[in-house]
């Protein structure tokens, strides 16, 4: 509401809850010797908010009332906030017709995203259709490589990459690989990898939820889960590309900062440059929207195994195999 | 909560032309007196209900 100048007014709470009222008032007037008139109403009078006469004297206005006492915010004045986040249109790599069951996404899209709202599992076969179609979407295409299909298998490098499939509110909505840079010596050459920091690739498939600002939440999660707290987990370490903005804004929320960048073959897709992130492994993560954030990236007292199950021990390179091109291209691809 | 000065002194000081505040009031709480500022001010009724007395009538606005 729109409170011309010289214009009688006040706002009285109704209904069963507070009344949250933002003000915004000039002062360019206030300052010139035009001070504020409190006038007598018979409808004020009604609703106990009129002065006791005619004044200009704040002191005789709220004489009975008191003046407003500043105070902090207490829950329930404001509802919870849902961001609108149109309800996912897949469950279980195949389309829902008509309703679809159980929680929908958007509902589980707000600001109060915790970490434990993702649930992560190991890549399976029934997955490979939705990866498919992810792949496949425009706006992972050109970061993420050709779809999965015959010249590719996602479940064949389980030794050296890790992938798994990250769900919200039950329903995948995006894909996350981990391995250690030391089973890609030449790789990590080429990025500075080190002894001891992995590398993740990650996606969110679902367009919906594009630009929502899961990304940043989920890859938190997802290194709380597996390597938060790990003695052998150095730091982290991500080669995105250039030009690949919304991922870069992701990491710049997470901390990471940027540490070089060149130009590299990059499977078939040609060579493209690629900006190496990494984030090492001291001090707490930036705290975001996840309410339930708390552990910091510092070493344990006690040597956990890794849930991710990425050992160096397994991989190619310990193995004294170099990766394959295939290995290379799904991993490096994003 | 007052958002540009919790005084009179501090506003001025601050924020000399414009005033922002965020007021909570209960219902059948009025948020100030009866009153007509020199200049123009402007309203948003965020959460909850309201009634607002304007010029010798009420109204109920809308969020």
């Amino acid at each position: 509401m729109h409170c011309p100048p010289g214009t009688g007014h006040d706002f009285v709470g109704a209904g069963a809850g507070p009344c949250v009222l933002p003000c915004a008032g000039s002062r360019r007037l206030l300052t010139q010797a035009a001070p504020t008139s409190y006038f007598t109403d018979p409808v004020a009078a009604r609703h106990d908010a009129s002065p006791p006469q005619d004044t200009q004297d704040a002191e005789v206005a709220y004489a009975r009332i008191g003046p407003s006492v500043p105070v902090g915010y207490q829950p329930g004045w404001l509802p919870q906030r849902t961001q609108t986040v149109p309800t996912c249109s897949v469950a279980n790599g195949r389309p829902v017709t008509g309703r679809a069951r159980g929680p929908r996404l958007r509902d589980a899209v707000t600001e109060n995203l915790r970490h434990d709202s993702f649930s992560f599992e190991p890549l399976r076969h029934e997955h490979l259709g939705t990866l498919a179609r992810w792949l496949a979407a425009d706006h992972v295409a050109p970061w993420f490589g050709p779809p999965a299909g015959a010249e590719e298998d996602p479940l064949g490098e389980r030794d050296a990459v890790r992938r798994f499939v990250a769900s919200l509110a039950g329903r995948p909505i995006g894909l996350i690989q981990i391995y250690r840079w030391s089973d890609f010596p030449d790789n990590a050459a080429a990025v500075g990898g080190r002894i001891g920091e992995v590398g993740i690739d990650y996606l969110i498939g679902e367009p919906e939820l594009i630009g929502r600002g899961l990304g940043p939440v989920l890859i938190e999660a997802f290194l709380d889960r597996f390597c938060s707290g790990r003695g052998d987990v150095a730091g982290v370490r991500v080669d995105v590309s250039e030009a690949n903005e919304r991922s870069w804004r992701c990491l710049q929320k997470l901390g990471f900062r940027r540490e070089g960048e060149g130009s590299r073959s990059r499977g078939r897709r040609g060579a493209i440059t690629s900006t190496f992130a990494t984030r090492q492994g001291r001090g707490p993560l930036p705290r975001l929207r996840c309410s339930g954030w708390s552990r910091s990236f510092a070493a344990p007292r006690h040597h956990r195994a890794c849930a991710a199950g990425c050992s160096r021990s397994t991989g190619p390179a310990a193995q004294g195999r170099a990766p394959s091109r295939s290995q290379w291209r799904a991993r490096s691809a994003r | 909560m007052p958002l540009t000065g919790i005084d009179a002194a501090q506003a001025q000081a601050w924020f000399p032309m414009l005033g922002l505040s965020i007021r909570v009031v209960a219902p059948g709480e009025p948020s100030t007196t009866y009153h007509a500022e020199a200049d123009q001010e402007g309203f948003l009724v965020l959460a909850g209900e309201a009634i607002l007395i304007i010029e010798g009538q009420e109204r109920a606005p809308s969020q």
